[in-house]
């Protein structure tokens, strides 16, 4: 074997021909980290292949003055404003939510709000309860193993005993402060009868996974200069490569090529140099989120798999799902430091987390309040509710907002519509000329009836809180990057692209562990089901694949 | 000569400047944006982190210096009428330089983004009074999927 263990970039790489490692994976966030994690950890040779690169703690802007200018640029949400050779662009015309992501050793940990929250059980079988989207073929209860030991992997902070979710027997850290702007909220849904309790977030506050106790920035969704945040470049890869694994970076997959018996046989990869490798393995695992998944599978054409790799169903990139999220900000006349974070969240509520059909639609949403930010956050709260962009009027809206505000953001639940779905783009490519995705995803009536619905409760919520002013936000700007659904897992080979435990029914030695493979979708953040999803795949690797997948090529 | 300092000119920097004084003038308690960032270190910053947005903005303080030289002086209203996009870009740009400036933030009483690491019993703290009580005494409110 001439494969390194080790992390180094793709254009040191170097295979012979007869190098086959255990399994390939593609994209080290919190699904690949995870998956492999737990295989390294039994033994397996994992290469891990990540078209982006390490960030070091010290390039967060967050302690630095030109934090908040830097979200308008370097470390903006949107992978289209940042541009970097690493990001792929996307296409957006058709699209009526822009999705954003991460593309850099931990994926989208690196930017994510760090809210972590479980699916609740009714999540799993929507269809059953309530006669919409569909039903997964695994339940709460299957994940529910895996959801303890991913709260301890990401040092998750919660308050015991929420009434919204079934009680574990899993143990995290204590919860984070809810601040006095988290004990407003809940005063108001108190003075409503409504729940709320304190939030839980993949935040350390001791030291633990790598990770220093939070000091409440309130800078999480732009990499945590603290070292507090669970992004898996902390929390996972130093265990993995500890572990054996290979980290490759730089190193952008372009395609899966099969063998005469339909067997995935090789990755093809690009260097930053556009120098081309490929390595060979005996399992391979897409773990690239719901956009760069299907985005390899369609790239990954032969005359086996003449619509894409794994893609006999021709469900592979349709059923995209983006959760897209709202937003009520409460303006108080008194100051309530808003800029304190994590944000991440301070508390929540699921309230109308669950369907009620006399309410005119489906599905529901959560709701989460959480740091406002600094001036410029307030500006632009204070422009995207109408206030003035420029003149003596500006300062106003900023002082009105800044400190004083309690940020709710309404995270809804999406419906699966075929139509709604990634393809490749005829004209846009990447920095190395490989076909970019193209969006498509329109905003169903159903989704506008819950986002008009959740404004007008939580409107009532501030009020009852005692808000001066509440500022209504259909469309959150920043979406939360919530990239489901395109490789849906079912039992019909017909109707879904995976099984229960992410194995693609096409092509036995390969699955899918991101978010692509969720048949519906929760009304919060998905990276804890993600990752719980993925562990419980690699312990099912671990435990049944090697050994029947050998009988069966045998 | 050109002053290729962030890529602008010194015209284009002086017409950015006079368009700071526009989008981001003196208001009662506040300093002009040039009090504000005297040096012009504050602009330097907001260009360098901005930089994918240069051309957006050499373009539209190219358009606005063009207009000045014929002698029109648009309000505000009138400079987003040029061009809307491009001058949305400048206020981000402007606006943003000022309000990163620690000489706002003091009058603002925005401290900044400085540690705060919780005290102890300061969860407890905001839970006072018992406030998690009513939520339990509802107890769950999950559905659990038949089976
Ligand atoms: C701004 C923001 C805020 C968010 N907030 C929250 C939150 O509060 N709570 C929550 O639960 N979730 C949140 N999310 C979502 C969360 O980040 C994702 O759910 C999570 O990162 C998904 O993990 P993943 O490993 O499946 O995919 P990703 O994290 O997206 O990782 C995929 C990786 O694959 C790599 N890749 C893609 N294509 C290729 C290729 N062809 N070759 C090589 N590498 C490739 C990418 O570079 C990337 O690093 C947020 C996301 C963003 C962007």
């Amino acid at each position: 074997m001439t494969i390194a263990r080790g992390t180094y970039p793709a254009t040191e790489f170097t295979a012979s021909a007869d190098d086959v490692v255990d399994v390939v994976v593609i994209g080290s966030g919190p699904s690949g980290a995870t998956v492999t994690k737990e295989l390294t950890a039994m033994g397996f040779h994992v290469v891990c292949l990540e078209q982006g690169r390490w960030i070091d703690t010290h390039e967060y802007t967050g302690t630095r003055d030109e934090y908040e200018l830097s979200t308008y640029g370097r470390w903006h949400s949107s992978s289209n404003v940042r541009a970097m050779p690493e990001d792929y662009p996307l296409n957006l015309a058709d699209s009526d939510v822009s999705p954003v992501m991460y593309n850099a050793v931990g994926g989208g940990s690196i930017h994510f709000g760090a809210y972590w929250h479980r699916y609740m059980p009714s999540d799993f079988k929507l269809r059953s309860l309530y006669g919409v989207a569909d039903d997964w073929p695994i339940s709460w209860e299957d994940l529910a193993p895996h959801y303890d030991a991913v709260d301890k992997d990401f040092a998750a902070a919660a308050m015991h005993g929420d009434t919204a979710f079934p009680v574990t027997g899993g143990t995290t850290l204590p919860p984070h402060p809810i601040n006095d702007y988290g004990r407003l909220f809940a005063q108001g849904m108190n003075a409503k009868g409504w729940h709320w309790w304190p939030a839980s977030n993949a935040i350390a506050n001791t030291n633990t996974k790598g990770l220093v106790p939070c000091v409440r920035l309130g800078v999480c969704e732009a990499g945590c200069p603290n070292g507090s945040k669970a992004s898996v470049d902390i929390t996972h890869w130093p265990i993995s490569l500890k572990q054996g694994a290979t980290l490759v970076t730089g190193a952008r997959a372009r395609e899966l090529t099969v063998d005469k018996d339909g067997l995935v046989n090789s990755a093809i990869f690009l260097d930053n140099n556009g120098r081309e490798h490929r390595i060979k393995a005996d399992l391979f695992v897409m773990a690239a989120n719901g956009i760069g998944t299907s985005r390899l599978l369609q790239l990954s054409t032969s005359s086996r798999f003449p619509d894409g790799l794994a893609n006999s169903s021709g469900l592979v990139g349709r059923r995209l799902m983006l959760n897209p999220t709202a937003m009520a900000v409460g303006v108080f006349d008194q100051n309530l430091a808003s800029w304190f974070g994590p944000a991440g969240n301070t508390a929540h509520s699921f309230q109308f987390g669950e369907t009620d059909a006399s309410r005119g639609h489906v599905l529901g949403a959560s709701w989460g309040t959480s740091a406002a930010g600094g001036p410029v956050a307030a500006y632009s709260l204070s422009t995207a509710a109408g206030g003035a962009r420029a003149g003596a009027g500006m300062m106003d809206g900023v002082r009105n907002i800044l400190g004083r505000s309690v940020l709710m953001s309404i995270c809804t639940s999406d419906l699966p519509n075929e139509n709604n779905r990634v393809t490749l783009d005829p004209v846009l490519t990447d920095s190395h000329g490989i076909p970019a995705p193209r969006i498509e995803y329109t905003k169903d009536q159903n989704s506008k009836d819950l986002i008009e619905f959740h404004l007008d409760r939580a409107t009532e919520a501030l009020e009852a809180a005692g808000a001066v002013q509440v500022l209504r936000y259909p469309e959150m700007p920043d979406q939360p990057g919530h990239i489901l659904g395109t490789a849906r897992m079912g039992t019909d080979p017909t109707r879904s692209v995976v099984d229960g435990y992410g194995r693609t029914h096409d092509v036995p030695n390969l699955f899918i562990v991101d978010g692509s493979v969720f048949p519906s979708v929760g009304t919060v953040g998905p990276t804890n089901t993600i990752s719980a999803f993925a562990r419980r795949t690699a312990h099912h690797i671990v435990d049944h694949a090697m050994a029947t997948m050998e009988s069966e090529i045998a | 000569m050109d002053d290729l300092d962030q890529g602008l000119s010194e015209a284009q920097r002086a017409t950015l400047h006079s368009l700071a004084e526009i989008i981001t003038p003196a208001t009662p308690g506040f300093p002009s944006a040039a009090e504000a960032d005297p040096s012009g270190a504050v602009l330097d910053m907001a260009l360098a982190e901005l930089v994918r947005n240069r051309p957006a903005i050499v373009a539209y303080v190219d358009a606005v210096a063009h207009l000045w030289g014929k002698g029109v002086q648009p309000d505000v209203e009138g400079l987003e009428a040029i061009d809307p996009a491009g001058f949305a870009v400048v206020c981000d740009l402007l606006v943003g330089r000022y309000l990163s400036c620690r000489a706002v933030w003091r009058l603002l009483g925005y401290p900044g983004r400085v540690p705060a690491p919780p005290a102890q019993g300061e969860v407890e703290l905001y839970l006072r009074d018992d406030l998690l009580a009513p939520v339990v005494a509802r107890g769950p409110i999950y559905t659990m999927p038949p089976g």
